[in-house]
């Protein structure tokens, strides 16, 4: 063969390999838009899920994927090697799922990914104690809610961030507070249902904080004596939850809130239906799947539920033998906000500036008139008074606190009476600036525009006796 | 050596020597690119940088496109033709609404800004912005008949009801030119407020309402409190000056069919509040004011923001023909916002003044009267509705189209194309992050809310939110070759002011891409340009007031012989053509909120449209510099002046324009040298 | 002798001097006190002989006689019986004390302003109205304000061109505010905020003290402390002053050589005619003639002018010791009676002269300032502010 022959031949066969390369593909083992979906047998009681410690961990519970586009395909389990797994979500270019696993019956509760594409799992929490409620960042970390043991004597869910290799881990939420089913907004933030734990049970309400724990704030708060109790969706400008009417073991009823204003857009999507729903994903702009069941007795099936209509339509996936739950969809979502983060590990100190601590919507009893102006506040840690702070003519006061400890707030007036407190509790982050307008005031109130007076009169450091630490000044 | 060897040796020492210079030209450009962006860790290249960011740079002159950029409109009184004020092609624009197709473009002014037409719908008037004057166009002829000469910045107007006067705001001069429409020449001017904008007149044409842009110089570290100004049409005189209190930014202004409100846009700035978060409205607030016209009739503002939400930057506002709804265009958040008339007017019966100064910071007042919210294209300008009141058209400013609403279906039915270039140039792309709040946290406000058309709101922030270190806004035109930037000159590029400090402690939110960072940077230094000055005489000669303050600019001895060091005289700091030496210098302007003395100087060009001035904004005036700050003649040898000298030198400065008829100036002082 | 006493004196003197005159020439009373107020074709080398031959009605402005007066004072609602300047707007007058400004409306008082309220000093002491925009220009003792639909705006020397803080005089012209005060004389342009002094530096003046500023027919003139009258062309710019030819300090050595004295008080220009006023008398110039007018040689109340203020043809005079008005040929005096609520009434043509007397009077005869409307005469006085007004009577009186 001469030369010539030799290169076409050579020349050939490597057409022949690129080629080959180029149209083989190894078929993916979960097409896009495949439904991802706890499965949670029926036998096991959902109605105590998400009500507190117990109920979060149900026993040999499933993530398995299903195809909505073609019902004969089989649904996959995608956590077989556990003995129990739940809460996945879908990371924002829809390639993996992060969600929380117990490898046998006695092992804790642990934060995994699966690599949707490989189908490796990887362990992102190596905790001694359990961990849920696990969701993506814009930035790739994973936020997760750890059952610790706290000082104030009991058992509490803390937030809590690390990065995907659970490297980084830092604790986000300081208050005696149990903070679960967080999920992030589009504007970066991230939203827990947050419940106070001591020194007296509250009941849940949402709150926001930004991705470093600071500006941890009131998010939803129910006028009706009812608590959210499922994780919060966000679609076209509409936050979605469950919301169960008190006592406890109430209706559950699907509900929403513009994301714009939720206190005071409140909507029950299922006001007149019987039935009961447990968690939701949205669909597209009109239609959400909603975890359902029309009477008590069934288990929870996966229905598509149209937003205008306000009605349940057809069932898509379900199963007699087991309840149905927390479902995704495979696909890439469109990416919240990465917030920048401005915690500076190494203070120990934050500080508070209270615009108008007069400004309350807390109706103040039993005080004549001049009875009524507050003369200082009292801040209180967990076990003690961490000391008392003048409040200026204008109401305001200013205080720098050791950072990452809760404190909470009461007023009293000239004659040392309490008027209003003690306040719900906050915390402020190392170098964090916070500031609030009033106590207990109208959370759709922006400040007025004016300096208040606490800022040139001087902040107090406390607890009492502790230096001021000096802020950094952060200019642009 | 052999074949193979000599081949060696011939291809690769070039390719050697290559490879090295390459490498080496490399390392050299990035350690240069972090020195010009401070750092700023951004992956820059030579193109980025020279080709876009330098203003006289042909190769950015090659590559920018005439855009149409529409600002203002209104619909022919017939219904069939919109009007349009095309910005960035001084043009005056009439589209054919059959056909929905620009029916022709007739060059005017500069920054043509806004238009009126007379009842016939024969004339239109256009104020063109940076022109001083007032084109008259014959719409059969399609010809600019007349240009009145106005005052400085002519921005809305508004014809009388018998077409005999027209009133025009006069932004930068703060005053009103009533034009006498049959002598065809100014009739009267009269002083309205700081920097008057928007312009309507009531239904029985009795009065003319004003409103403006800056607040009044109330003193340093008060609330803005900006006026409404009320003209009698019979006697041409200011008769009301109504105050809105902790509100800048009334850009336009539209009255009911009845008369009984007027409504017009604003801004609620947090100035004096430690800006320490964003959240819950601690930077900025948007909404519109509302005033019951007959006497003592209640004044209300009512944010359009939501908690968590917010609709930066309203501009425009137009009231449809029966009364019902209000529309408001978001320049920042590309939305137009349907309000409902009627149940504005429930919230001010329902609450008395009071109340109503309550709920003016109240973020859940907006679910109370906005029906709906209407995405629209980039960086929607002005509104017109037309006559029958079935088509809102909303101009698009960065799209170089007008977009039609209809009322209805309150949906966006079509778009007019203004026939504006395709491509989306990185200057044009880093003009609508400019004009848009995509980058701020629930987009509370973008560059432009604080640098409005890329000048500044008059107000001092104070933004570490301890109180210390106020920063009085500053412009951004001309900023090109004025590095460093910030007032105490800690950023030496623009990369670095808008990068991660500022998006951690401004915008607290996502910071702007490289991509978008460099588009940002070219729109700041190619378009944000000073307008004309028009204390500038023509050829840039002075008069014999300005050519005194000059020489006290320039002196080297005080009156009494003493020779003033260097460092002291104006023009060793302030040398043209930006009036700055780019460095910091330490002029007696540290105050007790300071933590360091010594400030970046500023540049001085069109400082007359500046004030307030020094880098905490203290000095309301240009006297003030001196007359109560400048200390022992800290910031140049003041002291031994006569008042009429200091009104020499501040003559002077109001005299000083843009840069570039400075190097107009120094080019033909090198000619005649050369000579 | 102390200075009323010497005025006393001196007018007493003066009245025995004319009525002994009188007889001596053989005039009967009755037939010299048979004269209209006013009438006469000019003032020059008047001469009771001549007078009726030469009656020009047309040229000379016939002068009203007011004979009712009313006071505002403190329990009228006025902030301080020391009233310093006044001045009419349309139905409204505005009263500047020397502890704020006041507004009246239908002769009652609807507002007082203080420094609380924006005006940049208690002691307002000039106030002027914009024809062209009807706003209010307040001049005090220490700043100028603008007073727009109600809101204040200052200027003083520190935050704008006014030369100086103490402001004795504004005059609103065109688009442009005058100023005199005592660090030269200011002009600002309203539309372009720019300022212009006018001092010993760059004007024909002996000092910056300057008084008064009045204006109109394009030009503007500014009463300098010692410098005369400073004439300015507002179009060309250009200036020139009118001083006193003998430059004597105590007496006017050669009459009708030019301005009276220097030391110039006042001016204001109506109907082609300017008249100065100074603390030596008054000086007339019609544009090609000077003629000077003292308290011994004509009806002027005093030769210490606070306040000169034209109407028509003729001139309002406020002095020391009461109130002066001139049209050319007759001089009408006003002054309280002392010790008594009256008030005198002296008609004065050459050596004739008549006094009628009034129920009332002006509540001082110490007058800084006056203005007018079609019906009453306003003045400043020292003890409160007076309405004058004519009746009638009094005027029928003096022409029987």
């Amino acid at each position: 063969m001469n030369t010539k022959k030799k290169i076409l031949a050579s020349m050939i066969f490597i057409l022949i390999l690129v080629t080959g390369v180029f149209w083989f593909n190894p078929e993916e083992p979960l097409n896009q838009d495949m439904l991802i979906v706890t499965a949670v047998p029926s036998d096991i009681d959902l109605l105590h899920d998400d009500l507190g410690i117990d109920g979060r961990y149900v026993p040999r519970a499933q993530i398995i994927a299903h195809d909505i586009h073609d019902q004969e395909n089989d649904d996959l389990i995608l956590t077989e090697e556990f003995y129990s797994a739940r809460s996945p979500e879908v990371s924002y270019d829809g390639k993996k799922m992060v969600f929380a696993g117990q490898k046998d019956k006695e092992a804790t509760w642990q934060i995994f990914i699966k690599d949707l594409e490989s189908l490796q799992v990887t362990q992102v929490t190596q905790s001694p104690v359990n961990c849920t409620d696990p969701a993506w960042l814009p930035d790739g970390r994973i936020i997760f809610s750890r059952l610790n043991k706290e000082e104030s004597g009991g058992q509490i869910h803390v937030l809590y961030v690390c990065n995907p290799d659970g490297s980084n881990k830092k604790r986000l939420t300081f208050h005696p507070n149990s903070d679960i089913s967080s999920s992030v907004t589009n504007d970066g933030r991230i939203i827990s249902l947050s419940e106070q734990k001591y020194p007296n049970p509250g009941i849940k309400q949402i709150f926001a904080l930004r991705t470093d724990g600071t500006k941890f704030e009131l998010f939803y708060k129910s006028i009706q004596q009812k608590i959210p109790v499922s994780r919060c969706w966000e679609a076209d400008g509409q936050i979605y939850f469950i919301e169960q009417e008190m006592p406890l073991v109430g209706r559950r009823e699907l509900v929403t809130v513009a994301f714009g204003h939720p206190l005071s857009s409140w909507k029950s999507l299922s006001a007149d239906d019987p039935g009961e729903y447990h968690s939701l994903y949205p669909l597209n702009m009109d239609q959400l799947i909603v975890a359902y069941r029309p009477e008590r007795t069934k288990s929870f099936g996966l229905y598509v539920f149209n937003t205008k209509d306000k009605k349940t339509e057809n069932l898509i996936f379900g199963k007699d033998d087991f309840h149905l739950i927390e479902p995704v969809i495979l696909t890439s979502r469109t990416m919240p906000l990465k917030l920048p983060e401005i915690v500076d590990e190494a203070k120990v100190k934050g500080t508070l500036l209270c615009h108008d601590a007069e400004l309350s919507m807390m109706p103040v009893e039993g005080f004549d008139e001049k009875k009524l102006k507050i003369h200082k506040v009292q801040v209180f840690g967990l076990d003690r008074m961490l000391g008392e702070v003048p409040v200026e003519e204008d109401g305001s006061f200013y205080i720098q606190i050791d950072a990452d400890t809760p404190v909470r707030f009461q007023t009293v007036n000239a004659d040392g009476e309490i008027l209003r407190g003690p306040s719900a509790w906050i915390w402020v982050r190392p170098n964090e600036r916070r500031s609030c307008i009033g106590c207990h005031e109208d959370r759709e109130l922006a400040p007025e525009n004016k300096v208040p007076d606490a800022l040139y009169n001087g902040m107090v450091s406390l607890p009492e006796g502790t230096k001021t630490e000096a802020i950094v000044l952060s200019d642009k | 050596m052999n074949k193979l060897g000599r081949r060696i040796l011939f291809l690769g020492i070039p390719l050697i020597t290559v490879g090295i210079i390459f490498y080496s030209g490399h390392q050299w450009g990035v350690r240069h690119a972090k020195y010009i962006t401070g750092g700023t860790p951004h992956p820059s290249n030579c193109i980025s940088c020279h080709f876009y960011l330098d203003q006289d740079a042909q190769v950015a002159q090659m590559l920018d496109r005439a855009y149409v950029s529409p600002f203002k409109m209104l619909v022919s009184p017939d219904g069939k033709s919109l009007f349009v004020t095309a910005h960035e092609s001084n043009e005056f624009v009439i589209v054919d609404l059959e056909s929905g197709k620009v029916k022709t473009k007739i060059p005017v002014g500069k920054w043509p800004h806004s238009i009126s037409v007379s009842r016939d719908g024969k004339t239109a008037y256009v104020s063109n912005h940076w022109s001083q004057s007032v084109s008259v166009i014959d719409i059969d002829s399609e010809k600019v008949i007349d240009t009145i000469e106005v005052g400085n910045g002519p921005s809305d107007l508004i014809l009388d009801e018998n077409n005999e006067f027209l009133y025009v705001n006069n932004s930068f001069a703060g005053n009103l030119s009533i034009i006498n429409i049959n002598e065809g020449k100014e009739f009267r001017r009269i002083p309205t407020g700081n920097y008057p904008m928007g312009i309507a007149i009531s239904p029985d044409g009795g009065k003319v309402f004003v409103t403006h842009r800056r607040a009044k110089p109330e003193g340093f570290r008060k609330s803005p409190i900006t006026e409404l100004v009320v003209v009698d049409t019979r006697y041409k005189r200011v008769t009301e000056r109504k105050e809105i209190h902790s509100a800048h930014i009334m850009e336009n202004i539209d009255l009911t069919p009845s008369g009984d409100l007027a409504l017009f846009t604003l801004i609620r700035p947090k100035n004096l509040v430690p800006s320490t978060q964003i959240e819950r409205g601690f930077m900025i607030t948007e909404g519109i004011g509302i005033i019951e016209t007959h006497a003592g009739g209640k004044v209300a503002q009512l944010l359009l923001d939501e908690p968590n939400r917010y609709f930066a930057d309203p501009y425009d506002i137009v009231v449809a023909p029966d009364g019902e709804k209000a529309y408001v265009s978001h320049a920042g958040v590309d939305y137009v916002s349907v309000l409902d008339i009627n149940e504005i007017r429930k919230i001010l019966a329902e609450n008395n003044q009071d109340e109503l100064n309550r709920i003016a910071n109240h973020l859940g007042m907006s679910s109370k009267f906005v029906i709906k919210r209407i995405q629209t294209g980039p960086n929607p300008k002005g509104l017109t509705i037309s006559p029958d009141g079935q088509y809102v058209y909303i101009a698009e400013r960065f799209a170089d189209e007008v977009s039609v609403l209809d009322t209805r279906s309150m949906k966006i039915e079509r778009h007019i194309d203004l026939e504006g270039p395709r491509t989306i140039t990185q200057v044009r792309q880093g003009g609508r992050l400019f004009y848009n709040a995509g980058r701020t946290f629930q987009n509370q406000y973008s560059c432009s809310t604080c640098h409005p058309d890329g000048a500044e709101d008059g107000l001092t922030y104070d933004l570490t939110g301890t109180g210390r270190n106020l920063e009085n806004t500053i412009t951004l035109r001309e900023l090109s070759n004025t590095s460093p930037f910030k007032w105490n000159g800690k950023n030496v590029s623009v990369y670095m002011q808008c990068g991660m400090r500022f998006s951690r402690f401004v915008t607290r939110t996502e910071s702007f891409t490289p991509d978008e960072l460099n588009a940002l940077v070219a729109f700041i230094f190619q378009k944000l340009e000073n307008p004309p000055n028009p204390f500038q005489l023509p050829n840039y000669e002075l008069t014999e007031v300005q050519k005194r303050g000059k020489a006290i600019f320039e002196r080297t001895k005080t009156n009494d012989g003493r020779e003033i060091p260097e460092k002291d005289r104006c023009i060793t700091c302030h040398p043209p053509p930006y009036f700055t030496d780019r460095s910091s210098a330490n002029v007696g302007s540290g105050f007790e909120t300071d933590t360091e003395e010594i400030f970046d100087t500023p540049k001085l060009n069109n400082i007359v449209d500046t004030a307030p001035y020094l880098h905490d904004g203290r000095a309301k005036t240009l006297e003030e510099i001196w007359t109560i700050y400048g200390g022992e003649d800290f910031h140049g040898y003041v002291n031994d002046m006569m008042k009429m000298e200091l009104n020499d030198l501040i003559e002077y400065l109001r005299s000083i324009g843009p840069a570039h008829t400075y190097k107009f100036e120094e080019s033909s002082i090198k000619e005649a040298s050369n000579e | 002798m102390n200075r009323p006493v010497q005025k006393r004196f001196t007018i007493t003197t003066l009245i025995i001097l004319m009525l002994g005159g009188g007889i001596f020439l053989g005039f009967s009373l009755k037939k010299t006190l048979h004269f209209p107020v006013g009438g006469m074709a000019s003032s020059e080398n008047f001469d009771g002989a001549k007078a009726f031959k030469t009656t020009n009605p047309a040229k000379i402005q016939e002068l009203k006689i007011y004979d009712s007066w009313k006071h505002y004072t403190t329990k009228e609602g006025l902030p301080s019986n020391k009233i310093n300047t006044v001045r009419v707007d349309g139905n409204r007058v505005w009263i500047g004390t020397d502890k704020g400004l006041a507004l009246m409306e239908n002769g009652k008082i609807i507002n007082v302003l203080k420094e609380e309220d924006g005006l940049a000093h208690h002691n307002v002491v000039t106030i002027d109205v914009s024809p062209m925009t009807g706003d209010v220009w307040i001049g005090t003792m220490s700043g100028l304000n603008r007073y727009s639909a109600g809101k204040f705006e200052t200027f003083n020397q520190f935050n704008s061109g006014v030369p100086n803080d103490v402001i004795y005089q504004v005059y609103c012209i065109d688009k442009y505010v005058w100023l005199a005060t005592g660090g030269g004389a200011g002009c600002y342009d309203t539309y372009s905020q720019q300022w212009k002094i006018f001092t010993e530096m760059n004007a024909p003046m002996h000092e910056p003290w300057t008084y008064g500023i009045s204006g109109g027919d394009g030009k503007v003139w500014i009463a300098a402390w010692g410098g005369g009258i400073i004439e300015y062309e507002l179009e060309t710019a250009q200036m020139r002053d009118y001083i006193d030819p003998d430059g004597e300090m105590e007496i006017d050595l050669f009459p009708d050589d030019g301005l009276v004295h220097d030391i110039t008080t006042g001016s204001s220009y109506e109907n082609g005619i300017l008249w100065v006023g100074t603390y030596f008398g008054m000086s007339r110039y019609d544009g090609t003639r000077w003629k000077g007018y003292f308290d011994h040689d004509s009806g002027l109340a005093s030769n210490f002018i606070n306040f000169t203020k034209a109407q028509g043809t003729a001139v309002w005079l406020c002095t020391d010791n009461g109130l002066s008005n001139f049209n050319g040929q007759t001089w009408v005096t006003y002054r309280p009676v002392e010790e008594s609520t009256k008030g005198e009434v002296i008609i004065t043509e050459g050596d004739k002269k008549r006094t009628l007397t009034t129920s009332t009077s002006m509540s001082n005869n110490y007058l800084w300032g006056m203005d007018y409307d079609e019906e009453y005469i306003w003045l400043a006085t020292a003890k409160g502010l007076s309405r004058g007004e004519a009746s009638g009577k009094l005027m029928a009186k003096a022409t029987q």
